[in-house]
């Protein structure tokens, strides 16, 4: 795998993107915004809510905003890793077409990946531009929480990327999104603190990408972060996106070169 | 021709039944959605956040929340069954043309889509009614009453569903469907109340279908009726009754050419 | 039932006086007469864009005529289409099946369009499967059949409600040609039983098999029509010589040399048709003027050259 190869198979995707964006504004630009302002101001005015953003309490919209960063950071890894792959890998078989020519499935598998990383990037520069210009967030460690933001979007993108090249059914989707996407985006921490939550199942959150890229955008973004746990978390995000791209390849391999 | 009418829904209704016998854990995992819901915002959100008035009765967030979990559902599932699954038979699979072959008329196939997804609805509200209870959502026995209420939210979306299929173009068409879907639900009075809002903008709010709706099932699930409701009831029987003079329009003129 | 009520004249099953179909443009199909009788087999034929699906369209009830009266069982088909389309079986062009449901569950719940009871619906089904040599697929999902299984399936379907009328659309274009026989050997069987059989083709073999009556027809209008052996002694010879060149210049320059043979001469882009009474004969005549023998042929005539003599067009081109 050259690095010419992710290029070429990334432009592919580029080039469809340049054609569809305009459809795509409404689910990867209004859509958070929309969360924003509903749950985060609407609800957080109408509960007059502060909530505790460690060692400090916030206004409500202050909390949810770090979260909803890294929330769509998934939700854009989600929209661009599932149904896509599944697409091109049994319906338009572009995968196929890849993979027969220089680019190699390699190729195919981590160009597709470079585009998500794009596309969950401009998302979130959106966002959080919009949110530097509400005021909603001014410490300058935003820009930092940007790349946890797209680290995060690709810590999630890999794993679902590798389960969308392996499913045979459109269905299997579905239940992703449905079993996995929705709660992955409900019960993170992203609408309020996990300490609500027994403790048990707060273990089991913590071990959760977006957990750990929601809080650690959220550390950043209040201007709180520590060093030592901000490391773990990273190191969390590091290991799914490690994983998820090793399943990916095997994937790939087995079902374009086999 | 009365039953001409019967026969053709129950037709499309068994035909609905026979597919979806096959791909039933898709439409079970459909109620999935509404229960995170309900525990991470109902419960989760709302422990942290104080009682909520609902027809001079002071309530807390749970007892608010669950009942607009109950109207959304019902909104999603006769949206998505009328533009998604309508548009691709309209479009793409041409069962349509199958049935127009066969003697059936079109207002039979629309009526039959309907009530297919009232049925699918029914079972859902069902569901939803029974999981809010044991979570301790509901105050009155009145609540029995969100079944056939959320019925009428279903047959008004149901409506605009179907109108909005015979208009769409293309798969692209959906894309803002689904996002005044979202601005919907989020937005009309089902997390916090309207007051939130500026004036202005509150009452605008309070003009869309979901809030009507949200409004009608919660207060039968607090106990709280009055003649508020008579007019949600109004309102959303003139919406299904205005869209489906637009889809039966619109349906016929795609299929006479 | 309206047909075999008296015995000298059977009954008239379509009737159309000036039969007219237009969408915006050019008409598709343009003032249009037809009389079809119960139990006959009625083939339209001509090339792709003459107006056929149009005119079978209407003949099914599922498009309004734009202009000119059509009535089918004597009733009116822009008033009773629900009463006609219950007395029709409708095969279309594409098959237009119920992907999502087996094969067994396509021929029930087209049943149950009709609204026909369960019960009865179960007892044609096997007899229906049986016929379509689809028994052993009772339970396969759609998507796995072939194309001839396919067109099969559809046409069981449609005979679901025993219609008196059959209509195809093409129902064989697509197919290969042992699934092509399959298909003639089923609808021949059909015929037998005494349905009425109106179908659409650009292919002469098939109309010439499977036809009593041929419809000729080209741009929005019949042409002629006829039995087909009848379409050939009008307009065709016998026997027909083929002769292949290599282009147009040399299509005119072999006119010049053989033109005094046969009845006839057609000249094609590339090849030149002779149409004679004795073939045999002709081809001895075209080799003793010093043509390449390989390159010629004889034929019979046929429902092609009938066509090409009306139209100036070829059926496939």
């Amino acid at each position: 795998m050259t690095m010419p190869s992710i290029l070429v198979a990334c432009e592919h995707w580029l080039l469809q993107y340049r054609r569809t964006w305009r459809g795509t504004l409404t689910s990867s630009i209004l859509a958070p915004l929309l969360y924003l302002a509903t749950l985060g101001l609407g609800l957080g005015a109408s509960f007059d809510l502060q909530v505790q953003a460690h060692t400090q309490r916030v206004d409500y919209v202050v909390f949810v905003a770090p979260g909803l960063l890294a929330g769509w950071a998934l939700q854009t890894a989600a929209e661009v890793s599932a149904y896509p792959v599944a697409t091109a890998m049994r319906m338009d078989r572009t995968y196929h077409g890849m993979a027969s020519s220089p680019v190699g499935y390699r190729g195919a598998y981590a160009g597709h990946l470079a585009f998500i990383a794009l596309r969950v990037a401009i998302n979130c520069a959106i966002f959080l531009a919009v949110l530097g210009a509400l005021g909603i967030v001014t410490s300058w460690w935003a820009v930092v929480a940007l790349f946890v933001a797209v680290l995060t979007g690709m810590s999630c993108a890999a794993p679902i990327l590798a389960f969308s090249a392996a499913i045979t059914r459109d269905a299997s989707l579905t239940t992703l999104t449905r079993l996995v996407v929705t709660p992955l985006f409900l019960f993170s921490g992203i609408f309020y603190p996990v300490s609500v939550f027994p403790t048990v199942l707060q273990w089991l959150i913590s071990v959760t990408p977006l957990w750990n890229g929601a809080e650690l955008c959220r550390q950043l973004m209040t201007g709180h972060a520590d060093l030592r746990p901000a490391l773990l978390h990273l190191l969390v995000l590091g290991c799914y996106l490690l994983l998820g791209t090793v399943a990916a390849e095997r994937m790939f391999k087995r079902r374009l070169t086999l | 021709m009365k039953s001409a009418i019967l026969t053709d829904v129950s037709a499309v209704v068994e035909r609905n039944f026979l597919v979806a016998r096959k791909t039933w854990s898709v439409l079970l995992s459909g109620m999935i959605e509404p229960v995170l819901f309900l525990l991470s915002i109902g419960l989760g959100l709302g422990s942290l956040l104080g009682p909520v008035e609902v027809g001079g009765e002071t309530v807390p967030y749970l007892v608010y929340f669950a009942p607009a979990l109950i109207a959304t559902s019902a909104m999603n599932g006769a949206l998505y069954d009328s533009t998604v699954n309508f548009f691709w038979k309209l479009r793409y699979r041409r069962l349509y043309k199958q049935l127009l072959s066969a003697p059936m008329n079109i207002k039979g196939i629309v009526a039959g889509e309907i009530v297919w997804a009232q049925l699918r609805g029914v079972v859902y509200a069902v569901v939803m009614l029974v999981i809010i209870g044991v979570c301790g959502g509901l105050r009155s026995p009145w609540a029995a009453l969100a079944v056939p209420a959320a019925l009428v939210v279903g047959f008004a979306f149901a409506a605009i569903g179907v109108a909005i299929a015979t208009v769409m173009r293309n798969w692209q068409d959906l894309d803002p469907v689904r996002f005044g879907t979202l601005v919907l639900f989020l937005a009309s009075g089902t997390f916090f109340p309207t007051s939130a809002y500026p004036p202005a903008v509150g009452h605008l709010v309070e003009l869309s279908p979901l809030y009507a709706s949200n409004e009608l099932v919660r207060a039968f699930c607090v106990g709280r009726v009055g003649a508020a409701q008579l007019l949600q009831v109004a309102y959303l029987v003139a919406l299904t009754v205005g869209a489906l003079w637009i889809a039966v329009r619109r349906f016929g003129r795609l299929h006479a050419d | 039932m309206t047909q075999a009520l008296s015995w000298g004249q059977p009954a008239s099953v379509v009737h159309a006086r000036g039969l007219t179909k237009s969408y915006g443009g050019p008409a598709a199909v343009d003032g249009v007469d037809l009389e079809i009788w119960a139990g006959e087999s009625v083939g339209i034929l001509g090339p792709n864009g003459a107006g056929k699906t149009s005119l079978m369209r209407m003949l099914s009830c599922v498009s309004l005529p734009s202009a000119g009266s059509l009535r089918i069982f004597g009733l009116d088909a822009a008033k009773q289409s629900r009463d006609i389309r219950r007395r029709l079986g409708i095969v279309h062009q594409e098959d237009i099946l119920d992907s999502e449901l087996t094969v067994a569950e396509n021929i029930y719940i087209y049943g149950r369009y009709f609204g026909m009871p369960r019960a009865v619906i179960r007892e044609n089904s096997a007899e229906l499967l049986e016929f379509a040599k689809l028994s052993d697929r009772a339970d396969s999902r759609v998507e796995t059949l072939s194309g001839g299984m396919k067109r099969r399936l559809s046409i069981a379907r449609a005979l679901v409600s025993k219609p008196e009328v059959l209509l195809l659309d093409e129902p064989t274009t697509g197919l290969d040609p042992q699934a092509r026989h399959v298909l003639w050997d089923r609808l021949a069987m059909l015929k037998t039983r005494g349905v009425t059989l109106i179908l659409t083709t650009h292919f002469m073999d098939e109309a010439e098999q499977l036809c009593d009556r041929i419809l000729l027809m080209d741009r929005g209008s019949l042409r002629d029509e006829g039995a087909p052996q009848e379409l050939v002694t009008r307009y065709a010879s016998k026997d027909v010589v083929e002769i292949r060149a290599s282009g147009a210049a040399d299509v005119s320059a072999l006119a010049e040399l053989v033109g005094k043979i046969g009845n006839r001469m057609e000249q094609l882009p590339n090849r030149l048709l002779l149409h004679v009474d004795d073939g045999d004969l002709a081809l001895r005549a075209v080799i003793d003027l010093g043509v390449d023998p390989r390159a010629c042929l004889v034929r019979r005539g046929s429902l092609e050259d009938v066509f090409l003599r009306l139209s100036g067009r070829s059926l496939l081109g």
